[in-house]
């Protein structure tokens, strides 16, 4: 359900909501921003497809990546932060929740049983969600990243 | 008829209980609205189709009741005996830890069409298909609703109850 919401969440891209252009000025336009988005579509996948290679973008700018048509927020994806599958997990069934309802998400984690890794669910108020597979030996104790910081909190309380 | 009432008491009194609490902010009342909501589940004769449905009847029945009540004149002029408000978020026995009760308190002094969405969608964790279903409204009312309660409660949190 979560999966077909994420699916459903998916934004046309800026050039398809634009109104048809009467003129053949408008037309040209639109069509270099359909080449453009394309490329940038195409650039997207290239990187997603590289997998656990990715390292954080420099200018950390929250970008969006598709996998197996499952939109994923790619600033959120470290050495240590994978995309995961959804498991739908529930609140009774987590080590640790957080539920920040001013920033408009929630996070379930689980303790892994194979070796330090934690399963963190994501839901956004907009209706993404998102999971993460985090290898906890490689997060640093003073992380401040937000998926980084809860998987060690939840391996804590698990 | 026992047997019924069992199962549907194990299966969502906590929860039913929760919704109720975080609608009328005192125990006995939310009490009272659960026991009314299995009352008209047994009378009800439409057919459930299945436990998502049960689920949903039940939620949706809970929340009328409570704005009835909320509605009613005769609560209107009367205040719970022995609970203040500012014990409200102690009282409504989440099944997990969470961290602060200042932002759980901020959702409960949102307005009913605020309240409602973001109480499921952040503490009973439901998503935004399944809370358009069980209240009645399209994904994208809820959606707003869920946009604009956060910035609600973000300005309680900063400059306090309204």
């Amino acid at each position: 359900m979560g999966v077909q919401e994420v699916q459903s969440a998916k934004e046309a891209p800026a050039y398809q909501k634009k109104k048809k252009a009467g003129s053949a000025e408008g037309f040209q336009e639109s069509l270099l921003q359909n080449l453009r988005s394309r490329e940038q579509e195409q650039e997207e996948a290239a990187d997603t497809a590289q997998g656990s290679n990715r390292t954080k973008r420099p200018s950390e700018t929250a970008r969006i990546g598709v996998t197996g048509g499952v939109r994923v927020n790619t600033a959120m994806l470290t050495e240590a932060v994978q995309t995961a599958k959804v498991q739908h997990m529930r609140y009774e069934e987590s080590d640790h929740v957080e539920i920040a309802v001013a920033e408009g998400y929630t996070l379930k984690g689980k303790h892994m049983e194979k070796g330090d890794r934690v399963y963190v669910e994501a839901k956004y108020d907009d209706g993404r969600l998102e999971a993460y597979q985090v290898d906890v030996e490689r997060i640093s104790q003073d992380t401040t990243h937000t998926i980084e910081r809860f998987a060690l909190e939840t391996m804590r309380e698990a | 008829m026992e047997q019924e009432w069992s199962y549907l008491a194990e299966e969502y009194r906590a929860m039913l209980y929760r919704i109720a609490f975080s609608n009328m902010k005192n125990r006995a009342d939310a009490e009272d609205a659960v026991q009314e909501a299995f009352l008209r589940y047994m009378k009800d004769e439409k057919p459930i189709q299945n436990k998502e449905h049960e689920k949903a009847w039940l939620i949706r029945t809970t929340i009328h009741i409570c704005l009835d009540i909320l509605k009613s004149g005769w609560y209107q002029r009367t205040v719970p005996w022995d609970e203040s408000f500012e014990s409200a978020a102690k009282n409504i026995y989440l099944p997990y830890q969470i961290k602060d009760d200042q932002t759980l308190e901020a959702v409960l002094c949102l307005p009913t069409h605020y309240r409602n969405p973001i109480y499921l969608f952040y503490y009973e964790d439901y998503s935004i298909h399944e809370i358009a279903g069980i209240l009645n409204e399209k994904e994208g009312t809820i959606k707003t609703r869920l946009r604009r309660g956060r910035e609600e409660v973000k300005k309680i949190l900063t400059e306090g109850r309204p």
